[in-house]
């Protein structure tokens, strides 16, 4: 009987956070094929869970597949999400946002729940390396949140990955709520005439160079971040390399993003998933889009203190500077179609979105600048 | 009041306190760094709107 012990060796190693770990996957892929959340994330990170939790599964290990993407394409190098951002920048027109750049100031402001998030896990206990990491899920951008929880090699670098991505899926339902807490419906009505500015190919060319320089000098650490972005629209704004810039917008980036989901999934077998923390990382997740989605909309509130009658932010754009693109500026051009069925706010809540990507980099590479003397 | 602070102190070991303290500090510094970028950014690219913009224009 010994000799068909070997039949049954995988189910005999089968634990009840296994079974946990695939139920969380089967979550994953079911919230991805049924209701479309990120499915291009979510479906990858779904099966990889399932993967990794198998008893002796062959993929985790030495030698293992999923072990050996995540030491060459996360763990060394980042190079994993710093390649995706070449094919985010060659997708992303920054043209709404140069036509009418003071939305750049919600970029900033809307990200502001990352730093409310980690004052939270620091209030709840978590060192700070996983406070900061529990942070940056209010980037609002997978791929920054997978670089910075793994360059301050955060405890909990699967949980994070998920809440960033399962939470840029969720906008729609979080920003409205969010939003119509701090609103008044006035608010929610305020017109917005857009009269862009025509913006030359030089302004276009030259954008993406500056912005690295800036970034660069003041936060040089989000130099890798802000840099692989801005790169990616170089190619798409010169004129010149139409091929590279198709080939980093589309192959390139299904390529990286087909694996990066199931290479994420390495942080998510059980020993490392499975405890109550992680429960509170989402949690914390939670916190940082909803106060990303009011640090921009208060903001805007203030600003239009100062500004005059026929002049004034609709406070919902604010709340678009978060990085979740292209989702957010749809939520606001339907809450403000709600509200008045001639207010549209699309192409300035498209500007305060892109300015978000930029603005949740920069505070990425901040915090991974700060890090070094408060971490030591 | 009193008791409030009272129980604060009471619930949060030093190491807490410390770390709080960090992220008010890291909140501060942090959107202080992101608004000195973003504005710097919104300067460069008003710049360029207006001379770029006019040279391309006369052309």
């Amino acid at each position: 009987m010994n000799e068909f012990a070997y039949l049954v060796s995988g189910a005999a190693g089968i634990t009840w956070e296994m079974v946990f770990m695939w139920a969380i996957g089967g979550l994953l892929i079911w919230l991805a094929v049924k209701k479309d959340f990120e499915p291009s994330l979510l479906l990858p990170m779904g099966f990889g869970a399932i993967l990794v939790n198998l008893p002796y599964a062959g993929v985790i290990g030495s030698g293992g597949i999923i072990e050996w993407l995540f030491k060459v394409g996360i763990d060394t190098s980042e190079a994993m999400p710093l390649l995706l951002f070449v094919g985010i920048g060659a997708m992303i027109d920054f043209g709404p946002l140069l036509s009418n750049p003071r939305m750049l100031l919600f970029g900033g402001a809307a990200q502001f729940g990352i730093f409310f998030t980690i004052l939270m896990a620091a209030f709840l206990g978590f060192p700070m390396k996983d406070a900061m990491s529990a942070g940056i899920i209010g980037a609002a951008d997978g791929p920054t949140a997978i670089l910075v929880s793994q360059v301050l090699n955060s405890s909990y670098k699967g949980a994070i990955a998920v809440a960033a991505y399962s939470y840029m899926a969720l906008v729609p339902i979080i920003q409205p709520a969010a939003i119509k807490l701090v609103t008044t419906k006035k608010e929610r009505s305020i017109r917005m005439p857009y009269n862009p500015e025509s913006v030359s190919k030089t302004t276009r060319v030259l954008f993406p160079i500056i912005v690295t320089l800036i970034a660069g000098l003041i936060a040089p650490k989000s130099v890798a971040l802000v840099g692989f972005l801005m790169f990616g629209n170089l190619l798409r704004e010169c004129g010149r390399l139409d091929a590279l810039a198709k080939t980093a917008a589309g192959p390139l980036a299904n390529l990286i993003t087909i694996f990066l989901g199931i290479t994420i999934a390495f942080q998510m077998r059980a020993d490392v998933f499975v405890k109550w923390d992680t429960l509170l990382i989402m949690l914390l997740g939670f916190v940082a889009f909803v106060f990303d989605t009011i640090g921009g909309v208060c903001f805007a509130k203030i600003l239009n203190l100062f500004l005059p009658a026929g002049k004034k932010i609709n406070p919902m754009v604010g709340g678009a500077g978060i990085s979740a693109f292209p989702m957010s500026a749809r939520v606001i051009q339907k809450m403000g179609l709600k509200e008045d069925n001639q207010n549209h706010l699309l192409m300035h809540a498209v500007g305060a979105n892109v300015a978000g990507q930029i603005g949740s980099v920069v505070a990425g590479g901040i915090i991974l600048s700060l890090a070094g003397t408060i971490l030591g | 009041m009193g008791t409030g602070l009272a129980l604060y102190h009471m619930l949060l070991s030093s190491t807490v306190k410390a770390n709080v303290l960090s992220s008010l500090k890291l909140m501060g510094k942090g959107m202080l760094g992101v608004f000195i970028v973003m504005l710097l950014i919104y300067l460069v690219v008003v710049i360029l709107n207006k001379t770029s913009g006019s040279k391309e224009n006369k052309k």
